[in-house]
């Protein structure tokens, strides 16, 4: 490679998938944080699995209906950042910007149900060591996998929020609200799983 | 950048409306069938819809889906031996 190549900008040629390398590196990046999270869900489904004592009854612990509300939140803010990448793609910036805004104010919202939650679990005397309602695994669990979810959701609003800032009216790079929409969706698709596996079994 | 042209905002919305189906069978019912096939299924409607995996080149769909396909079989795998019955 001579130092002219070198110099040149990354995105020049596309990855051999035909998309952008930051595209392409954005979803190698998905699919090694599905695997970090597959690990967690794992492992709690064997630690399950292997406890002598009897799981809690979720129903019991959590207010099933709080949850189910979080979940139409998040999947809310899925399809209306769809809709953003969407305008930004037709050039159509405003409404992208809207979008895009309207995305992180609903992420904001779940991240304070989530506090809600984590109040009332902490307050019913749950800890990362042990809990009222038998197998200590039980809380240790809540707090690790809905706390990991929750950093990512808290990231996910702030990258929103720099792609927001970084835009104008009049100047919006399409493939950057594509990259935060990408990984935005992901953190819905992770929340399908936690919500599956640790709420409803 | 965005090869996604097939797409309009009322499809979004039907795939929004689609999960949230989804969701609510899966609360309300939640027997090990309904969680397996419900969480796959909405796996696939963000993957391929909101994701726009379902447009991509199918070099990127086969590496992407592979590897997502194989980890929700094994969580959904896990399902079968839970401690709990049902």
């Amino acid at each position: 490679m001579t130092q002219g190549e070198a110099s040149a900008p990354l995105d020049i040629e596309p990855s051999s998938f035909n998309v952008s390398w930051q595209k392409t590196m954005m979803w190698m990046f998905i699919i090694t944080d599905a695997l970090l999270f597959s690990g967690y869900l794992a492992s709690y489904m064997f630690t399950r699995l292997a406890s002598d004592v009897g799981w809690p009854d979720q129903t019991e612990v959590f207010s099933m209906n709080f949850i189910t509300v979080m979940t139409f939140t998040l999947i809310t803010s899925s399809a209306t950042m769809a809709c953003a990448v969407k305008a930004a793609t037709d050039k159509d910036h405003k409404t992208a910007r809207k979008y895009l805004l309207l995305t992180a104010l609903i992420g904001l919202a779940f991240l304070g149900m989530q506090a809600i939650e984590w109040s009332h679990f902490i307050g019913d005397g749950a800890r990362l060591d042990g809990n009222p309602w038998g197998v200590p695994a039980f809380s240790a669990y809540f707090f690790m996998m809905t706390g990991f979810h929750g950093t990512h959701v808290l990231l996910g609003v702030v990258i929103l929020l720099i792609t927001y800032l970084h835009t104008t009216p009049a100047r919006l790079d399409a493939g950057k609200v594509e990259l935060a929409g990408l990984y935005w969706h992901f953190v819905d698709l992770v929340w399908v799983f936690i919500f599956g596996c640790f709420y409803l079994l | 950048m965005s090869n996604a042209t097939t797409t309009s905002y009322k499809s979004y919305w039907i795939a929004w409306f689609v999960l949230l189906m989804i969701t609510l069978a899966m609360v309300s019912i939640g027997n090990k069938p309904v969680l397996a096939l419900g969480m796959t299924v909405k796996a696939l409607v963000i993957a391929l819809f909101f994701m726009h995996l379902a447009f991509e080149k199918k070099s990127l769909i086969y590496s992407v889906g592979i590897g997502i396909l194989v980890t929700t079989a094994v969580l959904v795998v896990l399902l079968v031996p839970d401690g709990r019955a049902m």
